[in-house]
C-alpha cells in the first residue's frame, strides 16, 4: 500500500485528507502515481500539478525527477508553506 | 566547527516563555558570549484579523525546523539553537515561533538566527489559515521570503538546499 495525505488548501480542494493505494512492487512513477489519484478523486491531476506544489516522501522533501515509490511510503502533496 | 551544537525543535499548542527557553539555552551550552532571540507575533493589519490558525504536518514539521537548524550550525560557529512553533488557533499580538541561538560571538548568533528564520519561512511545513471577519483564507506564500533564503545560497556559494 501507499499512504497518500494532503494538507491545507490542497486537502480542502480535494476534500480528502488521505488516500490509501495498493502498491505491490516498487517503482511507481509520479506520473503513475497521479494517474492513479485522478481515478480516486477525479480532478486531482490538476490540483496536484499546480506550480509551487512540493513533495514529500516519508516527510523529506522530494525532487519530482528523483521519483521512485516503494510500498509503505508515505507521500504528501504540500502547498507552498507559510510558516514562521 | 559543525556537530557541536546543541539543537533543540518543538511543534506545540501551547504558548512559550522566552525567559525560560533562554534559561536552557544558557544550560544547554554554557560559555555563550552572545545570545540572539527571535519571537514572531501574529500581526494585526488594520484591525481586520480575529485569528490565525496554523496547520502543520506532524513529524514533518519537526523534521523540517530541525534540518534547517543544522544547516545553520554547520555554516556558523553555533553553541546552541533552540526553536518552537506554534500551531492551532491564534489571535492578534500571540507569539508563534521563537528562534534562540547562542554563539560565542555576535556575528554568528546575529547570522544564525536571520538565516534560521529565513529558512523556515519557506521550508518547514506549516500553513497559515487567516479568518478575516468570517472568512477563511489560506495566506500566500510571499516570493520575497523565498528571495531571502536563495540571498543566502548565493551568499555562500552553494545551490539551493
Amino acid at each position: 500500500m501507499l499512504e497518500v495525505r494532503f494538507f491545507a488548501r490542497l486537502r480542502e480542494a480535494l476534500g480528502r485528507e488521505r488516500v490509501s493505494l495498493p502498491l505491490e512492487a516498487p517503482g511507481l512513477t509520479v506520473e503513475g502515481l497521479l494517474l492513479a489519484l485522478d481515478a480516486e478523486i477525479p480532478g486531482a491531476r490538476a490540483q496536484l500539478t499546480v506550480p509551487g506544489i512540493r513533495l514529500a516522501v516519508n516527510q523529506a522533501f522530494v525532487e519530482t525527477e528523483a521519483f521512485v515509490l516503494n510500498p509503505g511510503d508515505e507521500i504528501a502533496f504540500l502547498p507552498p508553506v507559510t510558516g514562521g | 566547527m559543525s556537530g557541536s551544537a546543541v539543537l533543540s525543535v518543538a511543534v506545540q499548542m501551547e504558548d512559550f516563555s522566552v525567559e525560560e527557553a533562554l534559561r536552557r539555552l544558557r544550560q544547554a551550552a554554557p560559555g555563550a558570549g552572545a545570545e540572539v532571540a527571535f519571537v514572531g507575533l501574529v500581526r494585526d493589519q488594520a484591525g481586520s484579523v480575529a485569528s490565525l490558525t496554523l496547520e502543520h504536518y506532524p513529524g514533518m514539521s519537526e523534521r523540517s525546523m530541525l534540518a534547517v537548524c543544522e544547516r545553520a550550525a554547520k555554516r556558523w560557529p553555533l553553541l546552541a539553537v533552540e526553536a518552537i512553533h506554534r500551531v492551532g488557533t491564534l489571535g492578534p499580538g500571540d507569539q508563534i515561533v521563537l528562534v534562540l541561538v547562542s554563539s560565542a560571538h555576535r556575528h554568528a548568533a546575529f547570522e544564525g538566527a536571520q538565516y534560521i528564520m529565513d529558512a523556515f519561512k519557506s521550508e518547514v511545513v506549516f500553513w497559515k489559515l487567516e479568518d478575516r471577519d468570517g472568512e477563511k483564507v489560506w495566506i500566500e506564500a510571499a516570493p520575497s521570503d523565498q528571495r531571502a533564503l536563495a540571498a543566502w545560497d548565493e551568499a555562500s556559494g552553494e545551490g539551493a538546499p
